[in-house]
């Protein structure tokens, strides 16, 4: 079942990946792909799928993508960011 | 119809900023015709010389000179400038000018502050039980008399440890040998109690707004200090949009009925998630001009509360707002500083 991540629609994340959290008044920077994998959540993509579509957007294996997948969305909990 | 004449406290903005400036500025945002006189305790308080600073200066008696002094001081620069507002924005001052309230009223001085029940409500001392009826939290405080006993409750509490005066002052202490120190240089600038206090290590928060009395309050503005001085103090910081934040707030100026200007500062322990809160000044922060020039004029309401008996509802800020505190070099020369040296007056200081 896929996770809300609601958490995701209360930052305020620029075009260029920048991201303000405005419980904590905490600033971070996404690369190009993690600020991709963010707009693809908000937009709806289920967690499930999100390695299929980056793997295909950026011309690499599916399990690589998964991996990433995983170590960015750690990272982003670790931050209480989503 | 004129503003009244205001008079206020804390005109220095040297390494260690007090209101008295920012809130002056924050008057003359919504009043740009103010007359306000600075009432001041030192002919060197930066403010004073500053362009936009008051518009008369005068010196007046430590609070430990006693109540006399100071309403005698307080007669005299009313005969010259019919002041009708008193803001006061040193801790020290506080206690006093409440307890001086009927006085300062018979003299047509009117000042928006806390009942004393409620000032002492809220003392470093008594913050666990204000906390506990707030059902929020606070790091585990000891008050101490002397150095044994503030040995003892380090030991107790566990190292590091904060040590506190019992009005401003904190110094982070890691052992016995660091704590004897800054015990000794605690109870010389600010005697006693000296509190020791549990060290919480997370990201700072200060929550400023104004009680109206009632127990509700005009506003509120949440930052996160983003940069901290030596001293602790948030040399920059963010506006926060934080509701468990705001409603430990909001519970705080209820039970206490507090009226009048107020900064609570939290600390947030990251290992509970929680907020705690470390104290709550009853005053204006030196940052109150920050909200002031995005539109929640707190310094304005109390002007308003007191000539009106109501303030207009304000909006919320919104979060990603931050300052940066600058510092400028003022200037004065030895002429101006004659008059305050010697008769403890500087008048037609600011051009009309």
């Amino acid at each position: 079942m896929m996770k809300p991540y609601t958490k995701l629609f209360s930052l305020q994340i620029d075009d260029n990946g920048f991201v303000f959290d405005p419980t904590k008044g905490i600033s971070y920077t996404l690369n190009e792909t993690a600020l991709r994998v963010i707009t693809l959540l908000k937009n709806g993509c289920p967690v499930e799928k999100l390695h299929i579509q980056i793997a295909e957007e950026y011309a690499i294996s599916l399990p690589s993508a998964e991996f990433d997948i995983e170590n960015l969305l750690n990272t982003m909990k670790k931050y209480q960011l989503i | 119809m004129n503003s009244p004449i205001v008079a206020i406290t804390g005109m220095n903005r040297g390494e260690n900023p007090q209101p008295g400036y920012a809130v002056a500025c924050s008057l003359r945002r919504k009043f740009p015709d103010m007359k306000i006189v600075g009432l001041i305790y030192d002919a060197m308080e930066s403010g004073i010389f500053a362009t936009d600073g008051p518009d008369w200066a005068y010196t007046i008696p430590y609070p430990t000179a006693g109540s006399k002094a100071l309403l005698d001081r307080l007669d005299f620069i009313k005969q010259r400038h019919d002041f009708t507002i008193l803001i006061p924005t040193l801790d020290t001052e506080i206690e006093l000018m409440i307890r001086h309230q009927p006085e300062l009223e018979s003299r047509g001085i009117h000042c928006f502050l806390p009942t004393l029940e409620s000032f002492q409500k809220r003392a470093k001392s008594q913050l666990a039980k204000l906390c506990e009826a707030c059902d929020c939290q606070t790091p585990l405080t000891k008050l101490t008399r002397d150095l044994n006993e503030a040995k003892d409750a380090a030991d107790a509490i566990e190292y590091p440890v904060m040590i506190k005066g019992q009005f401003y002052d904190a110094k982070k202490v890691q052992n016995e040998s660091e704590l004897t120190r800054a015990f000794q240089e605690t109870i010389h600038d600010w005697g006693t109690p000296v509190l020791v206090q549990e060290s919480i290590s997370g990201a700072e928060l200060n929550v400023l707004g104004v009680g109206d009395g009632l127990g509700g309050v005009t506003g509120l503005c949440s930052v996160r200090k983003t940069i901290l001085s030596s001293k602790g103090k948030g040399i920059s910081a963010i506006i926060v949009q934080e509701p468990r934040l705001e409603s430990i707030a909001n519970r705080i100026i209820a039970e206490l009925q507090w009226r009048g200007p107020f900064e609570l500062e939290f600390i947030h322990d990251e290992l509970s998630d929680s907020y705690k809160l470390i104290e709550m000044n009853p005053r204006f922060p030196a940052w109150v001009d920050f909200p002031s020039a995005l539109g929640l004029n707190f310094p304005a309401q109390i002007i308003s509360l007191l000539t009106h008996g109501t303030s207009e509802p304000m909006n919320q800020l919104a979060p990603g707002w931050f300052y940066l505190r600058h510092q400028i070099e003022t200037i004065g020369s030895i002429t101006q500083l004659s008059q305050l040296m010697t008769e403890g007056i500087w008048e037609q200081k600011r051009k009309p």
